[in-house]
């Protein structure tokens, strides 16, 4: 990874090949089929040298659209950003450098996520904060108890 | 310790010498020929977390040994400034050369300088390949210092071969701003692996005074952090490489990388420091699978 082919050639056909080729008719299928995995190590998995990872966010964005899985799609950005920046969970000690940590997962989070949840994402890091979780919490998908509070589907 | 090979070593290291690709089946033949020269980091396994502390011992090293020849031509300029002075009769013929290598010592000295505060950044960084990004930069400095200070003897004993004759322009050259910058140009291309593609901010220009606060200045302002891409990679990266989407949307890098900081910033409810910001930075550049490969670009 990282040296810069993702981006040559069709990247989107590439994608499509990779994953018919092991079996996922959809990334959906595919990213479920991995839980928490950071998006990195998705892209990865998917092409050592030449898939990058924004590339799969945008192919699970464009997938929830039309599946109409938004919200459910933000929850699992979040979990696959703290898998990446807190393996081991949300910190039991909020010193420095683990204050950071976790910001740079939810600053990542809200970064990557559409404009049209923007509002419920911030309140969603407002409460994150006003009410942390218990240190240890490590959100296993999207349909986590703890984040579902956080952001229950609209439909709910 | 022998000043030559300690550099082989440490630029070997940094993956700025040129070898022959080591594993360049995998590669397409068009990318192996551009990107033969060096930068292997990312052919290798990604040690998560884990900094290149070797490496980093090895540069220390590498910039101490050429601290101490920096440290000889000095003493050595000194001794050339005595006898100057002693034979003052010939008109102060050498007296500008010396005063230009004066110059060029403490040229060399901020060099140096600069390499050490980039292993100081590369020991602080906690992905292993931003470490080795901040590692290769410490590394073109010190390829610049002894490029420069190897000039420096050369240009010493031409200097006194042809007495007051004017020196050669090769020696001319040398002695100004070209071995420096001619140094960061072969290194810049073989680290690069984007051969000449024009470089790009990674921290956005309009910026610049952003970062700052943050501590990116002198050697370590944003101009530092800059990397070559071709034009379809950064109008794929611009373009955020949407899915849907073909047009691209120009900016979305920057954008995105100053959200990102907004919100790292809003969350920890104090400025970001420089490390910190770094490290965003490189996280964003691993998930756009941009190279790490830093190269000085223009201000403006």
């Amino acid at each position: 990874m990282t040296d810069g082919r993702s981006w040559n050639g069709n990247w989107k056909v590439r994608i499509h090949e990779r994953l018919e080729a092991r079996g996922f008719k959809s990334l959906t299928a595919f990213a479920e089929a991995h839980p928490s995995m950071p998006f990195v190590e998705l892209a990865e998995e998917l092409g050592k040298d030449d898939v990058a990872g924004v590339q799969v966010l945008r192919g699970l964005l464009a997938e929830a659209e039309q599946r109409k899985q938004v919200t459910r799609f933000v929850r699992d950005v979040l979990v696959r950003h703290l898998a990446e920046s807190l393996p081991d969970g949300w910190p039991a000690k909020m010193d420095r450098s683990n204050r950071f940590l976790v910001a740079k997962a939810i600053a990542f989070w809200s970064t990557d996520t559409p404009d049209t949840h923007q509002e419920r994402i911030d309140r969603a890091r407002a409460a994150l904060r006003a009410n942390p979780p218990p240190p240890g919490w490590r959100p296993l998908g999207p349909d986590d108890e703890l984040l579902l509070t956080l952001l229950p589907d609209e439909e709910a | 310790m022998n000043h030559r090979w300690m550099l082989g070593v440490v630029l070997l290291v940094l993956g700025c010498a040129s070898v022959p690709p080591v594993q360049g089946t995998r590669r397409e033949l068009h990318q192996s020929s551009r990107a033969g020269a060096g930068f292997r980091w990312q052919a290798r396994p990604v040690a998560r977390a884990a900094a290149p502390h070797l490496e980093q011992r090895a540069v220390r090293d590498a910039i101490g040994e050429v601290k101490n020849s920096v440290d000889g031509i000095a003493r050595g300029l000194a001794r050339l400034e005595d006898r100057e002075a002693g034979i003052g009769g010939h008109g102060g013929v050498f007296t500008r050369y010396l005063e230009h290598g004066s110059g060029q010592v403490a040229r060399l000295r901020g060099l140096l300088k600069d390499a050490t505060m980039f292993v100081d950044a590369s020991d602080a960084a906690a992905d292993a390949d931003l470490a080795r990004g901040l590692l290769q930069m410490a590394g073109r400095r010190i390829e610049a210092a002894l490029g420069s200070a190897a000039v420096r003897i050369q240009a010493g004993q031409v200097l006194m071969a042809q007495g007051h004759q004017d020196l050669p322009k090769g020696v001319r050259e040398a002695l100004g701003e070209g071995p420096e910058v001619r140094g960061m140009h072969e290194t810049g291309r073989a680290g690069a692996g984007m051969a000449d593609g024009p470089r790009h901010h990674v921290m956005p220009r309009e910026h610049r005074e952003w970062f700052e606060r943050r501590g990116f200045k002198g050697a370590m302002d944003i101009d530092q952090f800059c990397v070559r891409l071709e034009r379809s990679q950064h109008e794929a990266i611009h373009g955020g490489g949407d899915w849907r989407l073909e047009r691209t949307w120009p900016g979305e890098w920057n954008q995105m990388i100053m959200k990102a900081m907004e919100r790292g910033e809003a969350r920890v409810r104090r400025l970001l420091t420089r490390n910190e910001v770094l490290a965003i930075v490189a996280d964003r550049m691993k998930y756009y699978d941009i190279p790490m490969n830093f190269v000085r670009g223009s201000r403006r």
